[in-house]
């Protein structure tokens, strides 16, 4: 996207592709079940892997094709298989309990998506295409919802969704603003979800075997 | 020197495997505590070799160690032995109380030593991104010490640290890229196409301004999650409450060191990059708060580990404040506090895990008396706490006040007196918590035996406090060059 | 002269046609749905039977109404008719009495009808009356600050608020057309529309179950007055198709000449496009269920935000 001149369908293209990926979020925060939930994500992840092979074709660069299908495998594919069948095993109940209500929830994401485009607007517009400054700000709009779906909801899955949602934010953010970076940092992400995700599930796991559920209002015990 | 490199490492990685495959309790404490003796031989031995070059680079520049790695994996190394030292006691006593199964006395081994892998290798990294997963990696290592007696109130202690560590370092990963970008902006003259340390460090004069300033905040709220600073500090006292002792000395001494080692470098390059006002103002913000936090925690807590673990976050407020103030005295003030807190703490720790396996409780209220009960550890505790607080002579005495000279030389003389109030605070109230333990008379209805534990309990409290009077009084000429030169690589 | 003379026919031909063709398309959505509930359902020419027949009733009047109450079904269809003038029915170009308002003033038209039946359902005395009010209120409060947004969206996409100006823009720059700003505001819009013609999810009026907000409204009216009544509720749900079809969705086959050949395409291609969408209402309408009353704030939320994202994606696309 930076720096390269494209036929004119492909820059609506991927202007769809993000503004469908800032939907799903938006989804995702005004959904009560858990299965759902993890369906968008699943849905999230397949958009952010259709805009990085079309970044990828955009730039010919090997790099992008590689995370991309990596992408493919990890986010769309096992996450959300590994999830749901926890899910399955552990009985999980399928409704979130929420702090905040949902039109309160919806009205709060839209809120930090604004804050998120004057962000990005005060520190890249000086040398970016308006449509990276697009895709970037619903990149930072994702971590914050990330944060924010963190904060608000009970559940330990969603809790671990909202750190997924967080890696989903920062690995577009990093695809769309500086495509050359060293796919290290790509693998991190990817990493960083796959350990996280597996640490997570195996304390649920313990979680479960102690106080025999999986809320996560116990998490008031130590105070102070 | 690779080779060397190679085996210093592995020596762990087949400590860890080996203990949790041989099923055999006094083979895996044995074996610990010899690997982590080689471990500190091969520290020393790495700072002597710094010493006389300048900076080692391994691998083709992955592995870059100078003067300030070797310092953090020496004090890394100090803590993994006197832990395994000292784990060797703890763990005798949980297994004699049944706290503990066979099963999770082997978990723990095994984790215990990935753990100090993963800490030795954080300070050797000179990629940007790859420290980031190593830091990962140690918190997984680390949760799972956490829960080594699985009770409800360990699970939530370290989910709480998962959750609230990964959330910082996915910030404090966004920010890497954002550093990446700064130095990547399409158009520009000079692009830095490179995540690693010394490179970014040599071209920082090339990197966008505004970014740098948005990306050192990110980093330092992310890193500091691992650092407990303070307001990211949450998750601390949960998890060194309900880790073992000996983890819980790991983690308050040397993981944050680590953590502190890598807003550093950042602090570094955006210095050179943008000039050291902004990096310092925001470094002494956040680390008044840390303070201020740790100093509120302290004076309102029950908990005996829980109160190290707000003076741990106090400490690393200090530190950071030290780095923030710069110039000699304040940069010199905070890496010898940092020396000095991994020494006084550690001992506190264990002496708090002597507290939890004699009193079975960790509530301050009701540990009284220990002096009549357990003379030695009585004795050291009490030392111990003294030179936390910084009575001289103690190491964190000379550092504390070498801070304090720095602003007052830069003539910040409210940093100087919010300091000094927040010190004497500590002071007292410190004081006051652990007077209350180690005097008074004993609780008569507590029927306990008298007398101290075996002497693996308290000789690692002995080892470290010997270190911080002796270093109060007299600071080898080898330590000042050292941190003279860190000094000048920060700079 | 001779233009305006063309002009003129052309208007009176689109007030002929949507007071025509209305309530053939609330018929045969009605049928439609019926058939998908597998059943036969009324013939399509129901809803004109049903209003013949009303015409021909006594009117009954409560006897504490007022002149409200006997003027509310006038100004509902007057202002139905005459927003009929503003909107593009069958041409592509402002017809001469299309200058007198934009799409806010259509907005207005739209709130002073759904008002005027506001307080004359008070005006009737019956708690019904009550109850129906206010409801619809509170439907307008949920839903006006998002139409307006929506208008401002079509306004930063076409520069004006003139429906004919937005119309031109999409159709002249395809990649406007493709923008997702474009898409957002359709799909905001379409959810006003599902609020405002009485659907589910936000209600439900089978002849089972009486309709909380519309048939509560018009309890008490009789006779010629509850056709009138009838014919501007059909009017309304068309005009928001047409506004939705022709300005939004598909802005093509309006005649762009004066020419008798483009007023008869214009009229089947208004027809055929009216169909595909009444089918679609209609697959809805039996898909999904009404919401509760306190989840219409989650509906409404929902619409909001997609037209809050349309104005955000619209300032940085990138071309």
């Amino acid at each position: 996207m930076l720096g390269f001149v494209m036929p004119l369908y492909v820059y609506i293209i991927e202007d769809l592709l993000v503004a469908l990926i800032l939907l799903s979020s938006f989804v995702m925060l005004s959904s009560r079940w858990i299965s759902f939930y993890i369906h968008a994500y699943g849905f999230q992840s397949f958009l952010i892997f259709i805009l990085t092979l079309v970044l990828g074709i955009e730039s010919q660069d090997i790099n992008l094709y590689i995370v991309a299908f990596l992408t493919l495998f990890v986010r769309t594919v096992i996450v959300p298989y590994i999830l749901l069948r926890m899910i399955k095993k552990f009985n999980i109940k399928e409704e979130v309990k929420l702090i905040i209500k949902i039109p309160l929830s919806i009205i709060s994401g839209l809120l930090l998506t604004v804050f998120a485009y004057f962000l990005i607007y005060r520190l890249i517009s000086p040398f970016s295409p308006k449509i990276v400054i697009n895709a970037s700000s619903i990149a930072l709009s994702l971590i914050f919802i990330g944060f924010f779906m963190i904060i608000s909801r009970f559940t330990t899955i969603t809790h671990i969704l909202g750190l997924l949602i967080i890696e989903n934010g920062i690995f577009l953010l990093s695809v769309v603003v500086v495509p050359t970076l060293p796919i290290i940092v790509e693998l991190v992400v990817l990493f960083d979800i796959l350990v996280t995700v597996a640490a997570m599930l195996i304390l649920s796991m313990f979680m479960k075997l102690q106080t025999g559920s999986f809320s996560t209002t116990m998490l008031n015990r130590l105070v102070g | 020197m690779k080779i060397f490199i190679i085996v210093f490492l592995i020596i762990p990685l087949f400590a860890s495997l080996i203990s949790f495959i041989a099923k055999n309790k006094r083979f895996a404490e044995y074996l610990t505590l010899f690997s982590s003796f080689l471990n500190l031989l091969g520290a020393f031995l790495i700072l002597y070799l710094i010493l006389n070059f300048k900076t080692i680079f391994l691998f083709n520049g992955a592995i870059a160690i100078d003067k300030f790695s070797a310092y953090i994996i020496l004090l890394t190394a100090i803590v993994y032995f006197l832990s395994s030292m000292y784990g060797i006691s703890y763990m005798r006593l949980a297994l004699e109380d049944e706290k503990m199964t066979d099963g999770e006395f082997f978990r723990y081994y095994l984790f215990f030593n990935l753990f100090a892998l993963t800490m030795f290798i954080a300070p050797m990294i000179n990629n940007m991104a790859v420290y980031l997963i190593d830091i990962e990696l140690t918190t997984i290592a680390s949760s799972f010490l956490v829960i080594s007696e699985v009770t409800e109130k360990s699970i939530e202690a370290a989910w709480k640290y998962i959750l609230i560590v990964s959330a910082g370092i996915s910030l404090a990963l966004l920010g890497t890229i954002l550093f990446y970008l700064s130095g990547n902006i399409p158009g520009s003259a000079h692009a830095v196409s490179s995540l690693d340390w010394t490179y970014m460090r040599l071209n920082a004069g090339y990197l966008n301004e505004n970014i740098l300033r948005f990306a050192f905040v990110l980093i330092v709220i992310g890193l500091g999650t691992k650092a407990a600073i303070a307001p990211m500090h949450t998750w601390a006292p949960d998890a060194y409450s309900e880790a073992p002792s000996p983890v819980s000395a790991m983690l308050s001494a040397s993981l944050e060191n680590v953590a502190i080692y890598g807003i550093i470098r950042y602090f570094g390059i955006t210095g050179a990059g943008i000039g050291f006002g902004y990096p310092e103002t925001i470094l002494i913000i956040a680390g008044i708060f840390s303070i201020f936090i740790g100093i509120m925690g302290i004076i309102y807590q029950r908990g005996t580990k829980r109160l190290l673990a707000y003076s741990s976050i106090e400490h690393m407020g200090i530190i950071t404040v030290g780095f923030g103030l710069g110039g000699v005295f304040g940069t010199f003030g905070a890496l010898l506090q940092m020396l000095g807190h991994t020494l006084a703490k550690s001992s506190m720790f264990f002496g708090a895990g002597n507290f939890l396996h004699k009193f079975k409780t960790k509530d301050i209220r009701k540990i009284k008396g220990v002096f009549y009960l357990m003379p030695v550890t009585a004795f050291l505790f009490s030392l111990g706490s003294a030179s936390l607080i910084g009575i001289p002579p103690s190491v964190l005495f000379i550092s504390e006040f070498s801070i304090i000279l720095q602003s007052l030389k830069d003539g910040y003389y409210w940093i100087t007196v919010l300091l000094t109030v927040f010190l004497a605070a500590a002071f007292i109230s410190l004081l006051s918590k652990t007077g209350s333990m180690v005097f008074g008379k004993p609780d008569d209805n507590f029927n306990c035996e008298k007398g101290d534990f075996p002497p693996f309990s308290y000789v690692p409290m002995l080892l470290p406090l010997a270190a911080s009077v002796i270093l109060g009084f007299y600071i080898p000429a080898g330590l000042h060059d050292l941190l003279s030169g860190i000094i000048d690589i920060i700079r | 002269m001779k233009i305006y003379l063309n002009s003129a026919i052309f208007q009176i031909f689109q007030v002929l046609t949507v007071l025509a063709c209305s309530p053939f398309i609330a018929g045969f959505i009605s049928k439609l749905e019926e058939i998908f509930e597998g059943k036969r359902g009324p013939s399509v020419f129901q809803p004109y039977y049903d209003l013949y027949k009303l015409f021909q009733k006594e009117i009954l009047i409560p006897s504490d109404a007022s002149f409200v109450f006997k003027s509310a079904p006038f100004v509902s269809f007057i202002s139905m008719v005459l927003i009929t003038l503003l909107i593009p029915v069958l041409t592509a170009y402002p017809l001469p009495l299309g200058f007198m308002g934009d799409m806010l003033g259509g907005a207005f038209l739209f709130s002073l009808s759904s008002f005027f039946i506001n307080i004359a359902s008070l005006d009737m005395g019956t708690s019904y009356g009550g109850l129906g009010s206010s409801r619809a209120t509170l439907l307008a409060i949920l839903s006006e600050p998002t139409l307006i947004l929506v208008f401002v969206g079509v306004a930063l996409i076409a520069k004006s608020t003139l429906p004919y100006v937005m119309l031109h823009t999409i159709t002249k720059s395809l990649p406007l057309y493709f923008s997702p700003s474009h898409f957002l505001i359709i799909a905001a819009f379409f959810l006003l529309f599902l609020a405002d013609t009485d659907r589910r999810p936000i209600n439900a009026s089978t002849h089972v179950e009486m309709s909380m907000i519309e048939e509560a409204r018009i309890l008490e009216y009789s006779g010629p007055y509850l056709a009138l009544l009838k014919w501007s509720g059909h009017m309304k749900q068309f005009l928001l198709l047409v506004i939705f079809l022709n300005v939004l969705v598909f802005p093509w086959g309006l005649s762009v000449k004066h020419s008798p050949a483009g007023l008869i395409i214009a009229v089947t291609s208004l027809i055929v496009k009216m169909l595909i969408i009444g089918v679609i209402a209609a697959v809805i309408d039996t898909a999904i269920s009404r919401l509760r009353f306190f989840r219409y704030q989650e509906y409404f939320a929902a619409a909001f935000v997609l037209s809050v994202l349309a104005i955000m994606t619209f300032q940085y696309k990138g071309f």
